[in-house]
């Protein structure tokens, strides 16, 4: 459709979007704006993830008028991370930048998270400082989140809920993301090796469509939550963590025995039996804690034989 | 030789008297109404008897192809090597036990012109009476809640599907069995075709099989929900029994405390630590899992794609 070559792009705007044909065309503009002033070829990535309205209709749109738009329409709804994930994938550009097609984020923000990834950053997030959002729903849940993601991981931020973020190419490709890790993704960064910065940013109050999220979503993000704690913890060196389960265990096993050797020994023929029965219940996981923790090493080791995985690390 | 007009895959685990009537049966109804096809049996039988017999049923009917392969691979692989050979654009797989009416086959055909890529089948009327009616209702009605894709008759594993959805599947374990609802969940194009049950033919029924649904629908609850994500369902079930036994073991020391009970003869404390345990593994195992998962978490490719603009 487009015979003239277009140059490489140098920084690839990937935007996730689910049900948001009304807002798609002003946000378009607003990069288009943006992207002028930067004088370095753009492009733009727009994820369909599986939209039921008019959203694919005017994708399409855009991509006729304008060729450095690109787009992917996925069967079906995947969620926000399959949908970035699928977008950083064909990106092109060595800069990524991700942000939510609600227009509550603005692409004016972009050049300024840029220039800190020149600064030598490896992943630059939006905080968004005036959040405009609702308070009881939206804002006072996202406190505790953050707070309680940067204590177990140990990646201290502001705002892991902000989309608008701009990493380097080669660390985001990287980057483990799959299931619903796309609240955590400075963490994971982490593990890769990446340098990260915060950058306050513009929020405006969504003007159409609905927002995407409700509180349902809370026990599956603290499950997730658990798991990156860990995975950022313990995937190098799983056997100690199931060694600390196993050593806890056992020494509360080891109490429950001395206990109960202790009323054997002791005048009086009534020993209560739960000490014995304890005592045989934490060995008990304590041993299977062990095994898990050989078999998570295990699972290292062929990690580690598959070829590929650990190759591209460069 | 060019490329047929469907290909039919037909598991084969074991001998079938009926498949050279079944060859017949297909070419009176699919030569006119269909054009060419072929017929892949795909079988892992080590019995020579039944090799010659598959050897003779080829040399008679030219369009039946035969496959063996190794016994240990498993169905699915078997049917992922069938529709690698293939040479169709639109497959229909058979059902092993063939319960539906031959002669309904090519319906299933035609809603793949307009642009469905899987055609789901129902048999309709049921056959199907008494406990068996209310149980395999029950077994679909939870296919259904659980796999949150409407189709009916999931015991019904003929279905016919072009090649091209099935690409990126990768086929193993019991998948084979859930295929179209996998599919239909990764947002395949799919309708339902009500289909005549076949008659005159015995549907085996043991106590086992009530299990095997019961597996089976662990089987796919657990793919399409937790399998990139283990924690939260280990999470919650360890979570659940360390909170009881949590709360059991508080009740009795409160007891204890405040009113000197004697809990040596009491059940309820050995339930309490057990439950306790119990937690702590099953939660154990959901974060061995998300290791399992996260060590393959580069290579995965989660979503699957209708269309893109370049």
């Amino acid at each position: 459709m487009h015979d003239d070559p277009l140059p490489q792009p140098v920084l690839s705007v990937v935007i996730p979007l689910l049900n948001e044909e009304d807002n798609i065309r002003l946000l378009y503009e607003r990069l288009v704006e943006v992207a002028g002033r930067a004088n370095a070829p753009w492009e733009f990535i727009f994820v369909d993830d599986g939209s039921d309205d008019g959203t694919w209709e005017a994708i399409t749109a855009l991509h006729q008028r304008d060729p450095r738009v690109r787009a992917i329409r996925l069967t079906r709804r995947f969620g926000q991370t399959d949908a970035i994930v699928c977008g950083i994938r064909r990106a092109k550009g060595e800069i990524i930048v991700t942000m939510d097609g609600d227009l509550q984020n603005d692409p004016a923000d972009i050049p300024q998270l840029v220039e800190r990834l020149a600064d030598g950053f490896d992943l630059v997030c939006g905080w968004r400082r005036n959040r405009q959002d609702a308070f009881w729903l939206r804002i006072a849940p996202s406190v505790i989140a953050n707070t309680l993601i940067g204590w177990l991981t140990g990646v201290r931020l502001h705002d892991y809920g902000c989309s608008l973020k701009a990493y380097r190419a080669p660390l985001i490709r990287q980057t483990p993301l799959y299931a619903e890790f796309h609240r955590f993704i400075p963490a994971l960064a982490v593990l890769t090796g990446a340098t990260i910065v915060e950058v306050p940013v513009r929020h405006h109050p969504r003007l159409h469509g609905r927002t995407k999220y409700s509180l349902s979503r809370a026990w599956r993000v603290t499950f997730d939550m658990i798991t990156v704690a860990f995975l950022l913890r313990c995937s190098a060196n799983p056997l100690r963590f199931f060694g600390w389960l196993a050593g806890a265990s056992a020494a509360v096993g080891i109490f429950f025995a001395v206990m109960a050797a202790r009323a054997y020994a002791g005048p009086g023929a009534e020993v209560p039996q739960i000490l014995p029965s304890s005592a045989v219940l934490l060995f008990w996981l304590a041993g299977q804690a062990i095994v898990m923790g050989f078999f998570s090493e295990l699972q290292l080791v062929s990690m580690a034989l598959t070829p590929s995985s650990t190759a591209e690390i460069s | 030789m060019s490329e047929p007009a469907v290909s039919l895959i037909l598991p084969l685990p074991w001998w079938q008297s009926r498949l050279p009537d079944l060859c017949q049966e297909l070419r009176r109804i699919f030569a006119p109404q269909v054009g060419s096809y072929e017929l892949i049996l795909v079988t892992d039988t080590a019995d020579p008897q039944i090799g010659a017999h598959l050897r003779n049923l080829r040399k008679q009917f030219p369009e039946v192809h035969v496959l063996f392969t190794a016994r240990r691979m498993g169905d699915s692989v078997a049917l992922a090597v069938a529709v690698r050979a293939a040479k169709a654009q639109r497959l229909i797989i058979l059902d092993p036990l063939l319960h539906v009416a031959v002669e309904d086959l090519p319906r299933l055909l035609e809603p793949m012109e307009q642009g469905i890529d899987l055609v789901c089948t129902w048999r309709w009327p049921s056959r199907t009476r008494g406990p068996s009616w209310i149980t395999s209702t029950m077994f679909n009605a939870l296919v259904r809640l659980v796999s949150q894709v409407p189709v009916h008759d999931l015991a019904c594993r003929t279905f016919a599907v072009r090649r091209q959805a099935l690409q990126d599947i990768p086929l193993y374990g019991d998948l084979h069995r859930f295929l179209p609802v996998f599919l239909a969940r990764n947002g395949v194009p799919w309708c339902e075709v009500k289909i005549r049950p076949q008659r005159g033919q015995p549907m085996p029924k043991r106590p086992s099989s009530y299990m095997r649904r019961f597996f089976d629908l662990t089987t796919l609850a657990f793919l399409t929900r937790f399998s990139r994500r283990p924690l939260h369902l280990f999470g919650l079930l360890g979570l659940s029994s360390f909170t009881v036994g949590l709360l059991i073991c508080l009740r009795l020391t409160y007891e204890k405390l405040v009113f000197h009970a004697a809990l040596s003869q009491r059940p309820g404390l050995f339930l309490g630590v057990l439950l306790i345990v119990i937690g702590i593994q099953i939660a154990s195992i959901g974060l061995l899992g998300e290791l399992v998962i996260f060590t393959q978490a580069r290579r995965v490719e989660d979503y699957y794609i209708r269309e893109t603009l370049e």
